[in-house]
């Protein structure tokens, strides 16, 4: 099991589901490439909304935006799919947008705030970010922009994202992230 | 936040976590792990465990699609379909390597030299932790040498040997092309000019010059330099 320690720089890729951000573990992602043509297949599991035909590789396809239960709107050029690790596995999400790669400590990775469900994996590991105000940390090697811009983000669990009640526990943390963080502020990241 | 845990522990009988390293995550789980299909096991002491990835984290049995159990039928159909290439300058023609033996690219590291070793070996860099010899693909393709440019890239390859550097002017794309787009490599031409094609490929007004791989980053040295 790995240790981290709270000083632990550790890099999370921030990416965009509906009107919400989230972030993963950068070294969980294998690569993000735009969308690709989806082969739906017939009596998958209700998470898996087909597969992609990656280089010769089939990974099933897993849409964010319909585990969160977001509108799934149409792919458009902001549109990614981020190739991902669960175990051994590879999956492809189905995201509206990547936004940055940041670069953090472990210690300002605060609990996820408190939700509906109580048993089973949870879908949000962690916050980041949406406390206005905070200074910048000490070490100056590194940015911190998830904390300066204020926006609040929410760590995924990507294994839990595959369990069929995601949707509800999403609609929990998006009514609490309205509550936090107010008004969506301007974002400073490059696209 | 602690409240509305506080209120959860008097609703239900549970467990409570708290880690030794003290940074304040408190989780509480029911007794009984709800009727979920994921592979069951003893929740993390620290949530952000299972956040940040292992390679021996356990896995999600509804990924376990059988889709990718014939790599070998999918590769068939690949065969005759179109294969990808990664295409890139050096001086101004375009050449291209099979995107199967493409790892990475990254921008050009300092190279640092290595003493004797053999002159298509421009030296080594580190990559992620890992020491590759960067080759110069001018000098196995008889080109004059380029200027350093701010788009030069070290296109990292693996051929089965374990990796090689290949630095090039500017990576262009990736480009698909069918079979029927791709030529053989002329047969007049001096066998030695056109040892390293693999045949020629045409996108529209396009030629790319379609290498071989394997040949190109080998470390044994071609039929002809053996020669000299």
């Amino acid at each position: 099991m790995t240790d981290h320690s709270p000083s632990e720089i550790v890099e999370l890729c921030a990416f965009r589901i509906g009107s919400d951000e989230y972030l993963m573990d950068i070294r969980r992602i294998r690569e993000i490439v735009p969308p690709l043509p989806v082969r739906l297949v017939p009596r998958a599991p209700e998470c898996i909304d087909g597969v992609v035909d990656l280089r010769g590789e089939v990974i099933p396809v897993v849409d964010g935006r319909r585990r969160l239960g977001v509108e799934v709107t149409p792919f458009s050029r902001q549109t990614r799919f981020l190739i991902a690790h669960v175990g051994s596995r590879t999956l492809a999400l189905v995201v509206d947008g990547v936004c940055e790669v940041v670069r953090i400590s472990r210690s300002s990775i605060r609990p996820a705030p408190g939700l509906t469900r109580l048993d089973g994996p949870r879908l949000f590991l962690g916050a980041c970010g949406g406390e206005a105000g905070t200074p910048a940390p000490a070490g100056k090697q590194f940015t911190n922009r998830g904390t300066k811009t204020g926006k609040l983000r929410l760590l995924l669990n990507l294994r839990a994202l595959l369990e069929p009640r995601g949707a509800e526990e999403a609609a929990a943390a998006r009514r609490l992230a309205g509550d936090r963080s107010g008004p969506p502020t301007p974002s400073e990241e490059a696209p | 936040m602690a409240s509305e845990e506080n209120q959860k522990k008097a609703q239900a009988p549970q467990q409570q976590f708290s880690p030794a390293e003290g940074d304040g995550f408190t989780i509480v789980v029911r007794g009984d792990s709800g009727p979920t299909p994921a592979a069951p096991l003893a929740v993390p002491a620290n949530p952000l465990e299972e956040f940040f990835y292992r390679e021996d984290e356990p896995g999600s049995p509804l990924l376990e699609l059988g889709v990718a159990a014939h790599p070998t039928r999918v590769t068939g159909a690949r065969d005759e379909a179109r294969r990808e290439y990664l295409a890139f300058l050096l001086g101004s023609e375009e050449y291209g390597i099979e995107i199967g033996n493409v790892r990475e690219i990254v921008k050009p590291p300092t190279i640092t030299e290595v003493p004797r070793a053999a002159p298509h070996i421009l030296g080594v860099v580190t990559v992620r932790g890992e020491v590759i010899a960067v080759i110069d693909p001018r000098q196995r393709l008889k080109l004059p040498p380029g200027a350093p440019t701010n788009l030069a890239r070290v296109i990292v390859c693996d051929v089965g040997e374990g990796s090689c550097g290949l630095l090039v002017d500017m990576v262009s794309e990736v480009i698909r092309l069918p079979p029927s787009a791709i030529e053989p490599r002329p047969q007049s031409m001096n066998a030695v000019d056109t040892e390293y094609m693999a045949g020629i490929g045409r996108d529209g007004d396009r030629m790319i010059i379609l290498l071989d791989a394997d040949l190109l980053l080998r470390r044994r040295k071609s039929a002809e330099e053996s020669l000299t």
